[in-house]
């Protein structure tokens, strides 16, 4: 994550070198060479970005907190509207620290309190930014240590928080800033940007591919493009089993048809998926993980649907509990398959 | 490390001679006005308010105790000026706009009179008549200790009364960590960042100690405090010394951290509580001191203030409750009216109604949440939209897709869904509408589905209708946790069954969602499988929404509650402590004592000699008969109704805005006596118990 994060730092100076014309040799992860630079590119959450681009244009922008899943555009808004606003004195105007810098009291105290102070020269309207990337890892103490700055310093600087749950920062940071809220990506979100960039990569996919891909990311743009990466330049070929093979996950198909026979009450049959599975080498927290993703989105009755995901609760407590062995995942299956065994069944 | 911003202020709070302190201040206010660049907010009112009162003889004291601290800030102080005004000119043009771009709302829009607070009425006279009864009789080291969420208004209000009893408004701030500088690690979270750079040989610690005791000493001083940013009032007659704790304290984090700290704290207290009874004896002014809660955490007013202290000392104790809605919903209009010169199109009643729901009494953030949802033009989402078309069209109307079943409001405006990404605080209305949708759901006519899967004949008692939504992917827009949407969940569900055997299904669910989540290691992974049941549980086990056409008997309109699960888990760990503290000579555990010896000792009359005690106990052992207490936050009933009539009732002035802080100690207490049980679902008794009771 933190080298992630470090990347999109260097992002703006080579944005536009990356255009150029595909070579082979060294390739710039998809992620950062199609990280929008603009606020109207960004994807999704599209009410946010509106009123944001708004004051990338005008200023004034208040503090915020962003919060939202990871891979939703988090960091790219906040980045596209300090550069959008501040303009060439983007590099001077800006203070950016994530969970790789280190932010204790004293960083806080002193770094982020004498950029507060500094004096640039800004158009009216503007002001300097200080960007607290994953400002949910930022210990309490930072955290109290910010709020009086943030109120002291806000003729001159504005403060812009991402984070993952807007419930670790403290509440009377909360207080001083406008939470913004990011949701996932919808399927078809990330399917028209996967779709965008393969056009421009000439990728060559088939539509199932697409949607493993969109299976797999689940709502996260960047893994999103990442998994696409890797299974074009791995494959050259964008298809569902070649990105499964690349993301290492019991294929869904799979899994859809273990559980159709535990609705079905044939507990043969799925047994045979769940050891053709474990014989692949899948580690049941990978098996359980998307046991769980197929059920909620599985097409069956809506009780056993409640039943399914109590018991794969269960069954998943279990192996987090280090109780990970092919007998539970046996288990697991013989009790869905009773869910909806008829009660004379099990006499016999 | 000192830095010359800082300085400044310096001057402004030890600078006592007059002379100096007048070109300090004209050069200023002109900046103020426009270019008020790091200058605290506070620091108008006082600078004018310092001229006005003559406080020369008691200034002048004070600089003689740091005659050293001024020259340095002094000098540096010039060469700061002129940078400011070289900013001005360079960017001073249209000044009148100006400052109302440069600056947040929330400062722009500083109550200045009383009758601009949003606080209850009662409560600024309360914190009125303490200071002009404190001010007047002169006795020694008065103490008030002022508490409340964040946001509610606390600081604001002492800042408007000294302004309109004429009272000076000083502030001070912890001075800057010199990496030289010798500090516990306590007092560097104690004391967190600084206003006044104080030119520092010692801890803050000494520090602050030094402040309060000369103070005392010099009649005029100034402030200090503990935690955070402090402020002194003073007076012609007295002053007034204002203390505000920023930091609840480490512990209040994870519990890991828990474990590093609490020897310096416990240090700390001690130390914080000897400086205070040295205070108490000698200090002339009033000292006022402001912690704010935190609704999850503990607060730290208990361990700086444990009640003995408080009573040791006659510290006036004043809780500050959360903005009432219709209050907000006030302020947020006026802030709209006049702001309305700059935004264009300003926001309906409904949103602003929203806005002061979702930021949950929260007046700041509100008021920057409403700043952020004034920004947007129609030229500006004409262009989003032309934008994102050449794109791809799905997406936008894909985002929406989820709520299209709840009516929207008129065309072009935003509906309040949509604003729910932009609420405020965590418990936002969208928190409201995605349970409502949960306990209402809806379900589809099974006949418009070819190939619906069947349950086997056995289970036929099982069978429903299909939902029309997926209940996880309404919790995940209503963005918050899985267990807290499930306790919230657990807090309503009753009400919307009518069969007891639905209930005994559901909250089986509910038992097995809280063993789910009841352990730390697995329930970041185990989460999701909460939030699935719980959602799911709560709609399958209610037969009378079984079908989509059922006559839905029980589902009226009910109002939806908060979950007080997190409160009385906070009430009961406040009441241990407390009793804890109060009776130091009974070896028991904490949760024996309170539960089973205290209120024992109040049925035997034991006598006792601290008036503390005995009123502790005298509330530990009263058993609430009320039957309204637990049901005490209603919110957003109208968005329930709205989504399902589509009819707006106007907002229900539902939070008790005069519940005192009183009533709520005994209310709670009721809860707390049971609270040992760990579980979400023993709530549930909790209430039928307390009911019948």
């Amino acid at each position: 994550m933190a080298d992630e994060e470090k990347m999109e730092i260097d992002e703006p100076v080579s944005s536009k070198v990356k255009d150029r014309p595909k070579t082979g040799g060294y390739e710039v992860p998809w992620v950062e060479k199609y990280r929008p630079s603009k606020m109207c590119d960004i994807v999704g959450n599209e009410e946010t970005i509106s009123r944001l681009t708004v004051f990338s244009r005008e200023g004034n922008v208040p503090n915020v907190i962003i919060a939202g899943p990871p891979g939703t555009g988090k960091t790219t808004s906040i980045l596209c509207l300090a550069r959008t606003m501040l303009g060439p004195s983007y590099r001077d105007a800006v203070l950016e620290l994530n969970a790789s810098n280190d932010r204790g009291i004293d960083v806080v105290r002193n770094k982020i309190k004498m950029f507060a102070q500094q004096k640039v020269t800004l158009p009216k309207g503007r002001h300097k930014i200080i960007i607290l990337d994953e400002a949910d890892s930022m210990t309490e103490g930072a955290q109290q240590a910010l709020r009086r700055t943030m109120e002291i310093y806000s003729k001159t600087t504005r403060f812009a928080l991402a984070c993952n749950s807007s419930e670790k920062i403290i509440e009377p940071i909360q207080s001083r800033c406008a939470v913004l809220r990011y949701s996932k990506l919808s399927d078809s979100q990330l399917l028209a940007r996967l779709l965008e960039v393969c056009t421009s990569e000439s990728v060559s996919y088939t539509d199932d591919g697409l949607e493993a891909i969109v299976f797999t990311a689940q709502g996260d743009m960047r893994q999103a493009l990442n998994n696409l990466q890797s299974t074009f330049q791995g494959f050259g070929h964008v298809n569902s089993e070649n990105v499964f093979k690349v993301c290492d996950e019991p294929h869904p198909t799979l899994i859809k048809k273990m559980l159709q026979h535990c609705v079905e009450v044939n507990i043969e049959e799925s047994y045979k998926v769940m050891a053709h599975l474990w014989k692949l080498g899948y580690s049941p927290h990978d098996i359980i993980n998307i046991v769980f993703r197929v059920c909620k989105n599985h097409d069956m009755p809506e009780f056993l649907k409640l039943e399914f995901i109590k018991e794969i609760g269960y069954t998943h407590m279990r192996i987090a509990e280090g109780v990970d062995s092919l007998l539970q995942m046996a288990g697991l299956l013989s009790r869905l398959c009773k869910k909806s065994a008829a009660p004379d069944i099990l006499v016999q | 490390m000192a830095d010359s911003d800082d300085d400044i202020e310096i001057i402004k709070v030890d600078k006592p001679k007059k002379t100096p302190m007048k070109w300090v201040t004209s050069t200023f206010d002109d900046f103020s006005s426009d270019f008020m660049s790091s200058q605290p907010k506070s620091q108008k009112s006082f600078t004018s308010s310092q001229n006005k009162s003559k406080t020369q003889s008691s200034s002048q004291n004070v600089s003689n105790t740091q005659p050293s601290l001024s020259q340095p800030a002094n000098s540096r102080k010039r060469p700061r000026e002129t940078k400011n005004s070289l900013k001005q000119i360079a960017s001073g043009r249209q000044r009148s706009k100006f400052k109302s771009t440069m600056e947040l709302w929330a400062d722009i829009h500083q109550p200045k009179t009383k009758a601009d607070l949003a606080v209850h009425k009662k409560k600024i006279e309360e914190v009125e008549n303490w200071i002009i009864q404190s001010i007047s009789n002169n006795k020694m080291g008065k103490m008030l200790l002022m508490t409340g969420p964040a946001g509610a208004g606390k600081t604001a209000t002492v800042k408007v009364l000294s302004e309109e009893l004429n009272l000076e408004l000083q502030e001070w701030s912890n001075p800057d960590q010199n990496s030289n500088q010798q500090f516990t690690l306590s007092s560097q979270d104690y004391w967190e960042q600084s206003r006044v750079d104080i030119i520092t040989s010692g801890s803050q610690q000494s520090q602050f100690e030094n402040f309060l005791l000369r103070a005392n000493k010099y009649q005029s001083l100034q402030i200090e405090e503990g935690s955070g940013g402090g402020k002194t009032i003073s007076h012609t007659a007295g002053k007034l010394i204002l203390l505000e704790f920023s930091v609840i304290m480490p512990h209040v984090i994870p519990l890991f951290c828990f474990q590093e700290f609490p020897n310096i704290y416990l240090r700390d207290n001690v130390l914080f509580h000897q400086l205070l009874r040295r205070y108490y004896k000698v200090g002339h002014s009033p000292l006022i001191f402001i912690v704010s809660d935190s609704s999850r955490g503990e607060s730290k007013e208990r361990q700086l203030f444990p009640p003995d202290l408080q009573q040791e000392l006659y510290i006036h104790n004043i809780s500050f409750n959360p903005v009432a809605p219709t209050m907000m919903v006030k302020v947020l209009n006026k802030i709209v009216s006049q702001q309305s010169s700059q935004v264009s199109g300003s926001p309906s009643l409904s949103i602003i109604e929203s806005i002061s729901m979702s930021s949950a009494g929260d007046i700041r953030s509100g008021i920057n949440a409403l700043q952020f949802a004034c920004r947007t033009d129609t030229f500006d989402l004409n262009s989003t939209i032309s934008q994102s078309k050449p794109k791809k069209s799905g997406k936008t109307s894909a985002s929406r897709l989820k709520y299209e079943s709840s009516k929207k409001q008129d065309g072009g405006k935003r509906t309040e869904e949509e604003l729910g990404g932009i609420g405020a605080r965590d418990t936002s209305c969208f928190l409201f509408h995605a349970i409502g949708k949960i306990l209402y759901s809806k379900r589809d006519d099974p006949s418009t589905y070819t190939e619906l899967p069947r349950l086997p004949p056995h289970l036929q008692h099982e069978e429903r209708d299909p939902l029309l939504l997926q209940p996880e992917d309404v919790v995940e827009k209503s963005q918050i946790s899985g267990d807290y949407f499930a306790s919230f969940l657990h807090h309503n569900y009753v009400d919307f069954y009518t069969n007891i055997d639905d209930v005994v299904n559901a909250s089986e669910y509910f038992s097995l969602i809280d063993t789910f989540s009841s352990q730390w290691n697995t329930k970041t992974v185990l989460e999701n499988y909460a939030t699935s049941l719980a959602s799911r549980g709560v709609i399958h086990c209610n037969t009378s929404i079984a079908r989509y056409n059922s006559p839905r008997t029980g589902v009226g309109w009910k109002p939806l509650h908060k979950s007080q699960w997190f409160n009385v888990q906070k009430q009961s760990k406040k009441n241990a402590s407390v009793a804890c503290s109060l009776f130091k000579g009974y070896h028991w555990e904490p949760e024996v004592l309170w539960t089973e010896i205290l209120p024992y000792l109040n049925r035997i009359n034991i006598t006792l000699r601290n008036p503390a005690q005995i009123n502790f106990l005298q509330e530990m052992g009263r058993f609430c008969r009320r039957e309204t207490y637990i049901r005490n936050e209603k919110l957003n009933e109208h968005e329930v109704v709205d989504m399902d009539d589509s009819e707006m009732t106007s907002l229900p002035v539902s939070i008790n805005t005069d519940q005192s802080g009183s009533d709520m100690i005994s209310n709670s207490q009721s809860e707390v006596k049971n609270t040992p049980v760990e579980d979400d679902e023993e709530e549930v008794e909790i209430e039928e118990f307390n009911d019948s009771d």
